[in-house]
């Protein structure tokens, strides 16, 4: 009985030891330039959970970046100009993204599939636009700098302008709150309905399903996460500006979804998050436009060998359930 | 009260009259069957009274609301539930899950609930697994609750639909074709199920081209031709009609 | 307004339709919106620059060579990198990496710098008292030029009529002797190459490098969803619309035109949902 307890919690007891890793890491790494590639990879991760939260509702979002720059231009501003502490200045960011993605997704969500990935493409595309001309308040190419935030915990006060460490904790904390916010909602109920609109929304509808509603929420709560990534970006590198919002970065939260697991809501994302900031950085150092390429290739190599991403989860679903059923005992050979 | 009421509904497509001035009453715990050639508007009908298509004219009545115009969800909650054509089923997942998704509307806890798995929540969980369970054991899926929904053999698909209308708790089931493609012996399973919904006091209105099965299991039938209603009564009397035998005989 | 503004907006029309008449063309073959559409533009200011401006071949040559060679490589990726792939969400996941592909292959090769080509009219024209700049005024003339041989080269001759028999019923027309294959092969080709000329003819009016894809992308889907999905006519008028809101609106309100482009584009979308041209679904 002991080892199958054990092996129950397996998943739970890794995922322990993996956070308490990644809180100790940089304590004893010293190394600068990983944390600060952990960082930024931190970023991705949030970002990449909003493109799978669009995405498990059914959807292609192709524009996220926009809402990383309505979150990192409304940070910057409530934090230089309105003086706003900074917990304060990444709620703010998170709530207007939101905001923004919620008016716009209650007229674009209606379209269809294919016109609203065009419409988010085009939403990217307007937000850079946007950025780099509205010159009273993105004060266009030069952008809005940013001091480094002073933040009091107690007694204790953390000054971000002399190390790159706090930056570090923020960010873990804000991708563990994320994914398991996203993590809950994919295993609660929430979870089941919406997961109903995106694979069958005719069917799921004609049970009594508001299809509007759940795609709504989606994109509305991936703006929040991704607003407030946006938000800390921009305190981390103390400055916002156009060239932060590159058109293909909402390609790359694809891209990272599809190496990390398009069927899964959390971990997937993560994972082709860390992966793909990781060795895109690398990459980068040593050969400029090396990243773009190869990704792209082993995107299509990947849908080209597993053209079922599905194909896993085939098999993992059936056992999946099977054990919830037991575990209630109330399947049918639980009885005499 | 009747429970449903079309009171000269009409659809139109553009210049298309898909429907015209159809008049119908259906009460509680009735078994209605539609008949009428290809073309006559049985799937319009179905179509407009579930809310995929909204009238162009009339009104429908529905326990006293007017429901024409209503989202199709809207619809369904109030208790109208429909199957379709083509089957629609939840390809992702297995004959199980795609019973316990359809079970939306019987769950009564709210989604703050389930997001912090409360007892109450944990509790209702575990009953709409056991009612989904005894659904697919009432329509005879039970061996097959954690195939893949998909691959499942035509005629268990076409089960697997009516149970997950069912599990949609409905007043009234809209049932598009339920027999098309089927060989005798799948056509038996089926209509089974079906007299099993009817038992549950269920009212049943049912799209088919198989006369001999409409006359088997509906003690009502009405009659489409070119989007009229063209006769409405028992299955006897009905079918002696001129015009209906003339309706018939026109297509064939 | 100024008649400067007006050449512009037919500028920036004539690229869109362009632009927008390919992207129909290869959405009727592959069956899905090819979003990697934009590449083939950026591709076609890069042919153009290495080959008139780095090795002096003549313009026009210069011009029928880019869409020569970025058309066969779009029947390349056609044939053998989408067609294998069988599922529409698969094969748009395969353009959108696309993007990527051609962004970072083309940064290899030709490095991220901006690139300039210079024109091949330049100076100014003066018509009726008004001087007019040589390049926008050729460029607009070259691709009405293009898009009538287009358009008469689809509604009047033989291989136009296989071309539209064969997009619309491909088994009908195959049955009448149209070798479909071979025709699916010279639209995607065709289709390509526009969007390659838009890039050539744009490419001495801005700069190149890697990225100009993107926006043009952006606007030929825009332009096709306001025409029409299957619409070639559809595309015409979604780029004309667009590019006088690009240029004329643009000239007094500045870059919030753009948000009257894509605002339009939804109102017609909620109201029309086809396109202006398009067939309707129900």
């Amino acid at each position: 009985m002991d080892k199958a307890k054990i092996k129950a919690k397996l998943p739970l007891i890794l995922l322990l030891a993996f956070i308490t890793f990644t809180i100790i890491f940089p304590l004893v790494v010293k190394d600068r330039f990983l944390i600060s590639i952990l960082i930024e990879a931190g970023v991705m991760c949030l970002f990449a959970l909003g493109f799978a939260a669009v995405f498990r509702s059914g959807q292609f979002s192709l524009g996220q970046a926009a809402f990383l720059a309505v979150g990192g231009y409304t940070g910057a501003l409530l934090a230089s100009k309105a003086g706003l502490p900074f917990w304060l200045s990444l709620l703010g960011a998170g709530l207007s993204s939101a905001i923004v993605a919620f008016l716009l997704g209650i007229v674009i969500l209606r379209m269809g599939g294919l016109y609203f990935s065009i419409a988010t493409l085009a939403l990217g595309e307007i937000a850079i636009i946007i950025a780099k001309n509205w010159d009273n308040v993105t004060s266009g190419m030069t952008g809005i700098a940013v001091n480094a935030p002073l933040v009091k915990i107690g007694e204790l006060s953390i000054n971000f302008a002399t190390t790159k460490l706090p930056y570090y904790y923020i960010i873990l904390l804000l991708v563990i709150l994320a994914a398991l916010m996203f993590w809950r909602i994919d295993r609660s109920r929430l979870g089941t309905v919406v997961r109903s609109v995106a694979v069958a929304p005719v069917m799921s509808e004609q049970v009594g399903i508001h299809l509007m509603k759940y795609r709504v929420i989606m994109f509305t709560l991936a703006a929040f996460v991704t607003g407030i990534a946006g938000a800390f970006y921009v305190y981390y590198l103390s400055w916002v500006g156009p060239p932060l919002f590159s058109g293909a970065q909402s390609t790359v939260a694809l891209i990272m979804c599809v190496i990390g697991g398009l069927w899964s809501a959390v971990s997937g994302p993560i994972i082709g998050a860390i992966i793909v900031s990781y060795f895109g950085t690398m990459m980068q150092i040593h050969l400029e436009g090396l990243r773009p390429l190869v990704f792209g290739v082993l995107v299509i190599v990947l849908i080209w060998f597993m053209p079922n991403g599905l194909v896993e989860l085939q098999y993992r679903f059936p056992a999946w359930i099977k054990s919830l059923f037991k575990k209630k005992g109330k399947g049918p050979d639980a009885a005499a | 009260m009747p429970l449903l009421e079309l009171n000269h509904v009409k659809k139109a497509f553009g210049s298309l009259l898909a429907l015209e001035d159809i008049e119908l009453s259906v009460n509680k715990g009735e078994v209605l069957g539609i008949v009428g050639p290809n073309g006559s508007g049985k799937t319009t009908l179905l179509n407009v009274i579930s809310g995929y298509y909204h009238p162009s004219g009339g009104e429908i009545l529905y326990k006293g609301r007017k429901i024409g115009g209503l989202r199709p969800d809207q619809i369904a909650r109030m208790g109208i539930i429909r199957t379709f054509q083509q089957n629609i089923v939840y390809w992702d997942t297995v004959t199980l899950e795609n019973v316990y998704r359809t079970c939306y509307l019987m769950a009564k806890t709210n989604y703050w609930q389930s997001f912090f798995n409360t007892p109450d929540w944990v509790k209702e969980n575990k009953e709409l697994w056991a009612k989904a369970s005894e659904i697919v054991q009432l329509f005879g899926l039970g061996d097959f609750s954690f195939s893949l929904a998909q691959g499942l053999p035509h005629g268990k698909q076409r089960s697997l639909g009516l149970a997950m209308a069912l599990a949609a708790d409905p007043d009234v089931l809209l049932l598009d074709e339920p027999l098309a493609g089927m060989d005798a012996s799948e056509m038996e399973v089926v209509l089974g199920n079906i007299r099993k919904i009817i038992e549950r006091g269920v009212t049943v209105m049912l799209v088919e081209h198989n006369i001999k099965t409409v006359l088997s299991l509906c003690p009502r039938i009405i009659v489409l031709n070119f989007g009229h209603k063209i006769a409405d009564g028992s299955g006897q009397e009905v079918l002696k009609r001129q015009d209906v035998i003339e309706a018939y005989l026109g297509v064939e | 307004m100024p008649p400067a503004i007006f050449i512009d907006s037919l500028v920036l029309s004539s690229m869109y339709i362009l632009m927008a008449s390919g992207l129909v063309l290869v959405f009727s073959i592959m069956g899905i919106l090819n979003f990697a559409h934009g590449q083939f533009y950026m591709l076609g200011a890069y042919a153009i620059f290495y080959l008139f401006q780095q090795a002096g071949i003549n313009f026009f040559v210069s011009l029928a060579l880019s869409a020569a060679i970025v058309g066969f490589v779009g029947i390349l990726i056609e044939r053998y990198i989408m067609r294998p792939i069988g599922q529409p969400v698969q094969a748009v996941v395969i353009t959108i990496a696309l993007i990527s592909v051609f962004e970072g292959l083309i940064t290899l090769i030709a490095g991220p710098a901006p690139r300039s080509v210079t024109s091949a009219f330049p100076g100014t024209v003066s018509i009726a008292g008004v001087s007019l700049s040589s390049e926008r005024l050729a460029t607009v003339i070259i691709a009405v030029l293009l898009i009538a041989a287009l358009y008469l080269f689809i509604q009047r001759t033989r291989l136009g009529l296989a071309l539209r028999a064969a997009a619309q019923q491909p088994v009908a027309a195959g049955l009448f002797g149209i070798q479909v294959a071979r025709v699916s092969t010279l639209v995607m080709g065709i289709g390509c190459g526009l969007a390659a000329l838009a890039g050539a003819i744009m490419a001495p009016m801005f700069y190149v490098d890697p990225w100009i894809g993107g926006q043009p992308l952006v606007m030929a889907l825009l332009a096709i969803v306001i025409g029409g999905m299957g619409s070639l006519g559809g595309a015409v008028v979604g780029g004309i619309i667009l590019g006088m809101i690009g240029s004329i609106v643009a000239y007094y309100i500045g870059f919030w035109s753009q948000l009257i482009s894509f605002g339009i584009v939804i109102v017609i979308l909620l109201f029309r949902p086809q396109g202006l041209f398009g067939q309707s679904e129900k």
